[in-house]
């Protein structure tokens, strides 16, 4: 068996108006990766190839070595799948559900799913139309974990939940990921959810892997530098990842290495939302007016 | 004491049709699953008793006659096209979310079934079981039954015509529903509203078709449809029904194999 949960090589889907563009990456069995990116960069796109909830124009997705459409049925059996869209049935119940995942998962453990339940107070025979948005997601969640999958693919789970449930759920995905057993693929455009939870992040941008890298890496591979224009250097400004300038000052995410060509500079360490807006604005357009995001922030 | 429910356990022996299957009856429960089939199965049946009981000894038939005949017709295809729909399962394009579901538009069981160990292909194949067993198979039988009196009462000669068009309704019937529901292999929004307006095109025709006096008496006087009544038909409708299941088997099966959900 291979030693990744997930491996994609040159995944490539094609819609009217948008490409997932030659995406490849690697998740490690057991552990967590961050897919960032921004709403429409193609998150939701990746997961649901992995799903074969569609189908992949070309490239490759393989699952603990399976290909995912081929073994679709024993892939399956290894993954949790939890999205912002629910595919709870307004009329139906929790209790319902639960009777339908015993039926189709072997390794189902009705004990955990009821403990879930009790825990996040989930009521079993209310139906699903009185639950709120958070309660929905803890009810996936406690479906999903009671088969005890192997590799959880969280399409921003979090999305559209009030701040007290949001917090509340990336609660629960810490303890789940905290056994280091799960191996987890995380999308979300909230690079706050990742905080202590992921291993590795992988940046989409407009349907094209920008970076993907271990987060221990980041501080070791990329700094964000800060300071007067009069001071810039344009040449070497070119090799940013991504800027944004101000009347008076600028910043900058750069290879660390980098650094001398930008003479006197403050430097500090960058994380993962300075890695991911960075690279947005890297890619939008060469630079981002500072005076003007502090304006349209304001 | 209270009995206690059994709880469900994955069954390692079961085939993943089977486990599909049951998945089904869980979702529904069994209960309405038989209450539903029972009151569809004893209407068709119903109406079969019926062809062979009025007009088994008949020595003469009216216009009434052919009207009663067309009728009967016209309930047994619906009530078998609800029966062999009502676990239908082909995946389409929901109107309200957007996204595709099944069970008739409801996107939440199409996004579950694709998250669990299931195919698509699976799914499918339940649906057209279940299309096989509870519409064309009674669809046929009545056929039948109703062409072999047509060759051996004598009455029915005068309503040859009649027999001729209702076998032809019914196997027109089957055949757009089974190419709309089966053989579509990118099921769209478009292809769910034409399912809903042959629906009701066919039961307005079919309605319509009482009111016009003279119209059963126009049909008995058409050659081909007088021709049709007997063995052709009889043949036609095995043939048809034939051709939808190896259509099914043969083509539409074979391109879903690992097909992804939702393209």
């Amino acid at each position: 068996m291979s030693d990744f949960a997930i491996e994609i090589e040159g995944l490539t889907k094609e819609f009217d108006g948008f490409k997932l563009d030659n995406v490849s990456f690697r998740l490690e069995k057991g552990s967590v990766m961050g897919l960032v990116g921004q709403n429409g960069a193609g998150k939701t796109t990746i997961i649901r190839l992995i799903m074969n909830a569609i189908a992949k124009t070309s490239g490759s997705i393989r699952v603990f070595g399976m290909d995912n459409a081929e073994n679709e049925v024993e892939v399956k059996k290894h993954i949790g799948y939890v999205s912002d869209d629910d595919y709870l049935v307004v009329t139906s119940n929790i209790k319902k559900y639960a009777k339908l995942f015993a039926r189709m998962y072997e390794n189902w453990d009705q004990a955990l799913f009821e403990k879930y339940a009790r825990q996040w107070e989930l009521p079993p025979k209310k139906p699903f139309s009185t639950y709120s948005k958070g309660m929905k997601t803890k009810a996936m969640i406690a479906l999903t974990l009671a088969h005890h999958p192997d590799i959880l693919l969280l399409d921003e789970p979090t999305s559209g939940l009030d701040p007290v449930a949001r917090i509340e759920v990336l609660d629960i995905l810490r303890d789940i990921v905290s056994d280091g057993n799960t191996s987890v693929l995380f999308s979300t455009h909230i690079t706050g959810d990742l905080d202590k939870i992921a291993d590795y992040i992988t940046i989409l941008i407009n349907g094209k892997v920008t970076e993907s890298m271990a987060i221990d890496l980041i501080e070791d591979k990329y700094a964000v530098i800060s300071g007067g224009m009069s001071g810039i250097n344009e040449k070497a400004i070119s090799r940013a990842v991504g800027v944004r300038r101000g009347a008076a000052s600028y910043e900058a995410l750069i290879e660390r290495k980098d650094i001398p060509l930008f003479g006197n500079v403050d430097v500090r360490t960058p994380n993962i939302e300075n890695l991911l807006t960075f690279s947005i604005w890297g890619h939008r357009s060469d630079t981002v007016d500072l005076d003007k995001e502090g304006e349209n922030n304001g | 004491m209270a009995k206690e429910k059994k709880q469900i356990e994955y069954d390692p022996s079961l085939s993943e049709e089977k486990r599909f299957q049951k998945l089904i009856t869980d979702l529904w429960s069994r209960f309405w699953i038989v209450v539903v089939r029972v009151i569809f199965v004893g209407l068709i049946a119903l109406i079969i008793f019926g062809i062979v009981s009025s007009y088994f000894d008949k020595d003469f038939f009216e216009d009434e006659d052919g009207s009663g005949i067309m009728g009967m017709c016209v309930c047994l295809v619906f009530f078998a096209l609800g029966n062999g729909m009502m676990n239908y399962t082909e995946l389409v394009v929901s109107r309200l979310k957007k996204s595709r579901g099944v069970l008739n538009g409801c996107p939440s069981f199409g996004i579950l079934y694709s998250t669990m160990p299931l195919t698509r292909k699976t799914v499918h194949k339940t649906s057209f079981r279940s299309f096989m067993i509870w519409t064309v198979l009674p669809v046929v039988t009545f056929n039948v039954v109703l062409n072999v009196l047509a060759m051996i009462v004598e009455g029915f000669q005068s309503l040859l015509g009649i027999v001729g068009l209702a076998t032809l309704i019914s196997l027109a019937a089957l055949v757009i529903f089974s190419v709309l529901c089966f053989g579509v292999y990118k099921s769209t929004e478009k292809t769910e509203r034409i399912r809903t307006i042959v629906f009701w095109v066919l039961y307005a025709v079919f309605m319509g078709s009482f009111m016009f006096s003279g119209f059963y008496q126009w049909c008995n006087g058409v050659g081909i449809l007088k021709a049709l009544a007997g063995i052709p038909a009889i043949v036609l409708t095995v043939a048809v029904a034939v051709f939808i299941l190896l259509r099914e088997k043969l083509v539409y099966e074979k391109k879903l194999t690992f097909a992804a959900w939702f393209d």
